[in-house]
């Protein structure tokens, strides 16, 4: 069918138009709003600013199409194949995308507001700028994880996203702001997320390890039995998080600020944390056993039962601080 | 001419003549104020160094450009290690001249002669071994379309294309970001990024002068109040992301004002017809290029609507820029309900 005739035949009403073989078809600008097209071949086409709101797009192919800002306002896009997509821009504000395939796909500044992207695979898409508040990522208790390794998701804004246990190994989210995000269960190790704003998100048991998360800032979090091991922690704020049982061995923790965080048996061992800052941090029962605590302030923390057997203490600051064995150092 | 304290000026002279590395000092003033390499002992003692110092200050008007002047040319020497110290107590020396001379500075500034930095530009780039590929990405740059065809760029001239460069673009920020967009989309993207730092380099001065001199004409135009709230709105995030910076432990981040704005776009609007829209008044209007969608995707929005702030425009300016650029593009009800939207999302933010 050619493009024209599909534009006519939609004009006069008629909607249904799944299995449609159209690829490399030309639809920029056109009015498709509400249309069926499940399990249509558009590979390759252009639909730059076309209108595609609430249109049935289930097991479409998509691949290699230029879909620079397209209205996919709740369209159902159910394992759509998206692979190497252009979406520059594009609008998807609650668009159903379950299980898209959108490898390498680019969605540069695209609106993806509520999206429900479960089980979707987004490895090394581009979502640069593009605004996830309250997407679902949530992993099914037997549906694939949605994937974002290695994708780029920098000033990307994930506010109150739901992304419990998404894969995210190696992802960029440099500048991100993932305040009030559930990222429960995540995989973020050799992730980038310098920078990010994590305020009030959910951590527990996420995996960080070999995690970049310089000047991040981690306040009021929960990060219970989360993994940083090896990361690099560098000037970040953890104030008033809660860390219980969380392994920071061998991170770099150098002048972060974890102030009135609760970090009962906590693993700090071997870790880096010079100057930083322990003011009214509870670290009961944690291991610190070589970690290096140089000019670190401790005043009013509690290390009670606190293993700092190896510890280097040169400049550390005690103030009122309870010591392992109870007694109060100043 | 600017006029320099000569008490000053001696005392600098006399700092140089009695420093043990004067003759190289003596061969680096020389280059400066005569453009050319000597090694002639004799003749540099022959040439009074003050005179080589005042012609060389008078195509300078503020420390920045003697800054430029003294430091590029230390890189473009066979042993920039050797000058860089004599570099470094030239601009020691004469930049208290300087200090002196900022009373009378505006009204001295409109007397120097920019054609003598553009033939500094000129001349430089034409001695550059790369000049071919400076000159491609200048004129990419200039002209948004990448040229392979010499005869074509030759039929401007190397100076027509850098005053049309300049132009195009307001500040040296926006033309490096340009030219390192157009680079990294180039098949040697590392090579054009080294040519575009020398671009960049060498047409700075054009810029710095252009801050420095009077602004004529725009003194007199009347600014919304609501344009300074929204300045001084960015101005204030700026500066406390800059007080933040400043202190270890609080976290970077995108400016929450621009953020915000960017989150209220992108949730009224269409998301490319702002950004395609912000492009056009901030770099340059909207044709449908391939390379203006090529260089589109390598601005993230938040970039351009920084971009749209720095630029100073006020209110009343951008919604008449804005209009302007609907009555080109296609679609033009949408973009018209485009530029509504973006008017209404800036006036809220400006009134609050």
């Amino acid at each position: 069918m050619h493009p024209n005739e599909l534009l006519k035949r939609f004009a006069t009403g008629e909607q249904e138009f799944t299995g449609l073989k159209m690829p490399k078809a030309n639809l920029a600008g056109a009015d498709l709003i509400g249309i069926i097209l499940n399990e249509s071949d558009l590979h390759d086409s252009s639909l730059v600013f076309a209108y595609l709101n609430r249109a049935s797009l289930i097991q479409v192919n998509l691949a290699g199409a230029d879909l620079s800002g397209v209205s996919l306002s709740q369209a159902d896009l159910t394992r759509a194949d998206l692979r190497t997509a252009n979406l520059h821009g594009a609008m998807l504000q609650e668009a159903n995308l379950k299980e898209i395939d959108a490898t390498l796909a680019t969605l540069l500044d695209a609106n993806l507001i509520a999206a429900d992207l479960r089980g979707a695979d987004l490895s090394g898409a581009v979502l640069v700028g593009a605004i996830l508040r309250g997407a679902n990522m949530r992993q099914e208790s037997k549906g694939h994880k949605t994937n974002l390794q290695g994708a780029d998701l920098s000033y990307c804004d994930l506010a109150n996203a739901n992304m419990k246990g998404a894969d995210l190994a190696r992802a960029n989210l440099v500048n991100a702001n993932l305040q009030g995000a559930n990222l429960r269960e995540v995989d973020l190790r050799k992730a980038d997320l310098s920078g990010a704003n994590l305020e009030g998100a959910f951590l527990t048991e996420a995996n960080l390890t070999g995690a970049k998360l310089t000047r991040a800032n981690l306040s009021r979090t929960n990060l219970s039995r989360a993994k940083f091991i090896q990361s690099e922690v560098s000037l970040a704020n953890f104030r008033e998080s809660v860390m219980t049982n969380i392994s920071l061995s061998y991170a770099n923790l150098t002048g972060s600020d974890f102030s009135l965080a609760r970090m009962n048996y906590a693993d700090l061992s071997r870790s880096n944390l010079t100057e930083a800052n322990f003011m009214e941090t509870e670290l009961t029962e944690a291991f610190l056993a070589r970690a290096n605590l140089t000019k670190a302030n401790l005043t009013q923390a509690n290390l009670l039962r606190a293993d700092i057997i190896g510890a280097n203490l040169i400049g550390t600051i005690f103030q009122q601080t309870t010591m392992p064995d109870g007694q109060i150092r100043n | 001419m600017i006029y320099f304290s000569e008490e000053l000026l001696d005392q600098a002279i006399n700092s140089f003549e009695e420093n043990p590395e004067s003759l190289r000092i003596r061969k680096f003033i020389f280059c400066l104020g005569t453009n050319r390499w000597e090694n002639d002992s004799d003749l540099l003692n022959q040439v009074s160094l003050k005179n080589l110092i005042q012609n060389f200050l008078s195509s300078t008007s503020n420390v920045q450009e003697l800054e430029y002047f003294v430091y590029g040319m230390v890189k473009r020497l066979n042993r920039p290690d050797i000058y860089q110290p004599i570099a470094d107590l030239i601009v020691e020396n004469l930049t208290e001249l300087y200090a002196v001379t900022d009373d009378s500075e505006e009204t001295n500034i409109t007397t120097q002669d920019p054609r003598f930095i553009l033939s500094r530009i000129i001349e430089n780039i034409e001695s550059n071994p790369e000049k071919v590929r400076i000159k491609k990405l200048i004129f990419a740059a200039c002209k948004k379309e990448w040229e392979n065809d010499l005869i074509v760029i030759e039929r401007l001239t190397l100076e027509q294309l850098i005053l049309e460069t300049k132009s195009n673009y307001t500040s040296a920020e926006n033309l490096s970001k340009t030219l390192n967009k157009i680079s990294e989309n180039l098949n040697k993207p590392g090579l054009y990024l080294a040519i575009s730092n020398v671009i960049v380099q060498e047409m700075t001065p054009l810029y710095l002068m252009e801050q420095n001199l009077p602004k004529q004409g725009k003194s007199n135009r009347a600014e919304s109040v609501e344009t300074s709230i929204l300045k001084l709105a960015f101005t204030e995030k700026e500066e406390n992301k800059q007080v933040e910076s400043s202190n270890k432990n609080v976290s970077f981040g995108p400016n929450p004002f621009v953020a915000a704005i960017k989150l209220e776009l992108i949730q009224n609007a269409n998301p490319l017809r702002v950004k395609i829209l912000i492009y056009s008044i901030v770099e340059q209007p909207w044709d449908h290029t391939t390379q203006d969608w090529t260089i589109l995707k390598t601005y993230k929005l938040y970039d351009l609507l920084s971009n749209l702030f720095s630029s100073q425009k006020s209110l009343p300016q951008i919604e008449d820029e804005l209009r302007s650029i609907v009555n080109i593009l296609p679609f033009p009800d949408e973009n018209q309900q485009c530029v509504f939207t973006i008017m209404e999302v800036l006036n809220k933010y400006a009134s609050q």
